[in-house]
């Protein structure tokens, strides 16, 4: 490494270009990760190195900004100052901008900031995760008349279909765009913030700043407004419109997507929800039922050989049948039977309520 | 504006590189990772039902005091149960079973698509009370001890409201039992979101977009400078080590079951009928009164997601006279994983559980 004197913008290059070459290198090479989860095998180690590359992309744009080296020949206060001045610049675009097409953002969800990872990124994924390019090129070309003519003809309920699901694309493109504004907002706040938690850190006596230094005071300051504002009521319903009218716009389209999927005699989703909702339904039934008659029937069974160890009881209480055998006998055997009956039941207790609760702690 | 001059353009310069060599050094240790294990202490199934499986801890030492009954672990549908195991020397699990517990373990699986009208009767009535049913037959006992985790802590009081008589005593961890608390992050971002609208289009809730909403608490510390800080982490092996260990873990993520999520969001936590005693489970009613067995329950001081007043909450609600609070410095990670945790939760588990 060169020593603090002699840095150049060579230094920083070939730093950069070895961390380039490290990283590119790693990607022949991923551990094996988790094996209960097969799409965490590769997702996980892609999105953990893009997770680095993002960050240290961040950290390297602030260096960047920072040092401007000393051949822009700018004073500290003047980098600083200039840094500042981009990202506001950046955060009041966000502000200002004219909604975004749906498609673009689809597009380029990480468009917003280099430095704020944009909550809204979420949803722009869910939204892409539905498959209606189909219906999004329909809209592509079709907008215009759609949107000007009254539904006509044979196929009006699936022109009605389409113009609604138009109506709902650009509900949801106003709700993002008015998320939009507001992080633009709070990041505008947060570089505020980020300004005076450097002025205070800058008047620190002694106190000489690392980059890393300076990045976490930006992170301190943003998760700061971050935190505030997202639990203010004008968040909550901004959050709420926002899902609520992704979800509308891709319910929408998976109706559609379902037209589409009829009309060539494939299953649609509907039809499979409603198979899995029956063979749940089953399920739950045959899952509660089996148990209850399986302890049914093991109670008939016990209760068959209690019967017949009384039975035994009695044939071997009774003696042999003999031919002439007086009726004074046959009363003994019928005492003896009741006796063991008795034997079986508890003391104030009828026998059959004896069976049901032998049965009922054997079949815990 | 600023107003000094205690940047050296050098020295951050200098800093860059720095950063650049330690990645790239750190790359090598990285490269030596080859498994992240789900969990490290043996175990054995012992009941399976579906894609959820009962596991069975093997103690692996001998212990100075054994409590006789099973304690089951219910964990979260959210996330893996393994967090609770995620390495030898930071596993509550083990530390349990140091403490003399014989510990077993709900695992909920991953519910596909085609588990979406999987209801928290289900759970609850049904896989849970299965398991619990397995440990009285299998122990010869009439109740169990049961240790519920967040999500699987309001599933193992709404359990206990519905079955006191299988319950013996009920640990409580990092539970939101009062969902309406006003530092309830997760409240108020559900507060206004159509979960009909959600579960009916999405049908299953990923796991993925679970994630995002969590890290959506913290967007900055957790999707940027978590992973800067991580370059430093990659010069020593064992270091990185456990950090690639919770990175496995928290992106680890079952889908939720459609239905489960949308009576969970909306019972829950939109209209809190927990604690007005209104949840309805299958045919029961669900009455935190009803809990009239020993409850501990632990919540995590500096806990984001599931703030300790939404826990501590518990005291108000359930029948119970023998009710024990247990606060600890940390977080709602921290609490399974820190060193601290290691050597005060666990054993504190363990005494109480051991106490007649």
């Amino acid at each position: 490494m060169s020593e603090a004197k002699n840095f150049n913008a060579n230094d920083i290059l070939n730093s950069q270009r070895a961390f380039m070459e490290g990283w590119l290198s790693m990607m022949g090479g991923a551990p094996s990760q988790a094996k209960n989860s097969e799409e965490q095998k590769d997702g996980n180690w892609h999105s953990f190195m893009a997770q680095i590359r993002q960050a240290s992309q961040t950290y390297f744009e602030m260096a960047q900004r920072f040092t401007s080296l000393s051949n822009d020949n700018l004073s500290i206060d003047q980098i600083a100052q200039d840094w500042i001045n981009q990202m506001t610049a950046l955060f009041s675009g966000m502000i200002n901008q004219p909604a975004p097409r749906a498609e673009d953002m689809m597009k380029n969800p990480n468009s917003f900031s280099f430095l704020f990872p944009f909550t809204g990124n979420a949803f722009n994924k869910i939204y892409r995760s539905g498959d209606f390019s189909v219906v999004q090129g329909f809209f592509e070309e079709q907008i215009e008349q759609y949107l000007a003519m009254p539904s006509l003809g044979y196929n009006r309920k699936s022109q009605d279909e389409y113009k609604k699901f138009i109506a709902l694309m650009m509900s949801y493109q106003k709700t993002t765009n008015d998320y939009n504004k507001a992080m633009g907002k709070v990041g505008l706040e947060a570089l505020a913030a980020f300004q005076l938690k450097l002025v205070q850190e800058m008047n620190k006596e002694e106190k000489n700043l690392s980059l890393k230094d300076i990045y976490d005071l930006w992170t301190m300051a943003a998760e700061e407004v971050y935190g505030a504002y997202v639990v203010t009521e004008a968040y909550t319903v901004l959050y709420g419109q926002m899902i609520n009218s992704m979800m509308a716009l891709k319910q929408q389209a998976s109706l559609m997507m379902d037209g589409v999927l009829e009309s060539m005699n494939i299953p649609t989703r509907t039809e499979v929800d409603t198979l899995s909702k029956k063979v749940h339904a089953i399920k739950t039934t045959c899952d509660r039922l089996i148990p209850d008659e399986f302890e049914k029937m093991q109670q008939q069974i016990e209760a068959l050989q209690k019967q017949m160890g009384v039975k035994r009881a009695v044939i071997k209480a009774a003696p042999a049948a003999k031919p002439g055998v007086k009726k004074s006998t046959k009363k003994i055997v019928k005492a003896s039977a009741k006796t063991a009956v008795k034997k079986a039941a508890p003391k104030n207790q009828p026998a059959s309520s004896k069976q049901s609760r032998n049965t009922k702690k054997k079949g815990k | 504006m600023i107003q000094s001059g205690y940047f050296n353009p050098q020295q951050l310069a200098q800093e860059i590189t720095s950063f650049n060599q330690k990645f790239v050094k750190g790359l090598d240790n990285l490269k030596k990772i080859q498994n992240i294990p789900a969990g490290v202490t043996e175990k054995e199934i012992v009941f399976q039902k579906d894609k959820v499986t009962l596991y069975h801890y093997k103690p692996h030492i001998k212990q100075k005091q054994k409590n006789n009954r099973p304690l089951l672990i219910c964990y979260a549908l959210v996330n893996r149960p393994y967090m609770t195991d995620i390495q030898e020397n930071r596993s509550t699990v083990r530390g349990l079973m140091e403490a003399g517990q014989d510990v077993y373990l709900i695992d909920w699986g991953y519910p596909d698509r085609t588990d979406k009208y999987l209801t928290m009767d289900d759970y609850i009535n049904g896989y849970l009370d299965l398991c619990v049913k397995e440990l009285c037959k299998r122990h010869n006992l009439d109740a169990i001890d049961l240790l519920g985790i967040c999500q699987g802590g309001a599933f193992s009081l709404c359990y206990a409201a519905m079955h006191p008589q299988n319950i013996h005593k009920l640990i409580t961890m990092v539970t939101p039992v009062d969902f309406h608390t006003p530092d309830n992050t997760l409240t108020h971002w559900i507060k206004n979101v159509d979960v009909d609208l959600l579960v009916d289009t999405m049908g299953n809730i990923s796991g993925d977009d679970m994630n995002w909403t969590f890290l959506s608490m913290k967007p900055f510390e957790l999707m940027g400078q978590k992973y800067l800080n991580m370059v430093e982490i990659m010069q020593d092996e064992a270091t990185l080590q456990n950090f690639m260990q919770m990175e496995q873990w928290i992106f680890d993520s079952p889908d939720q079951a459609g239905e489960t999520y949308r009576q969970f969001i909306k019972d829950f936590y939109q209209k809190n009928l927990l604690i007005k005693g209104e949840v309805k489970i299958g045919a029961h009613q669900v009455d935190l009164k009803n809990i009239t067995m020993p409850v501990l329950n632990i919540y995590a001081k500096d806990d984001h997601l599931v703030p300790p007043s939404a826990s501590m909450a518990l005291k108000k609600y359930v029948g119970t006279k023998d009710y024990t609070e247990l606060s600890f410095n940390g977080g709602h990670i921290g609490i399974y994983v820190s060193g601290r945790a290691q050597k005060e939760v666990p054993p504190a588990i363990g005494k109480w559980l051991n106490a007649a």
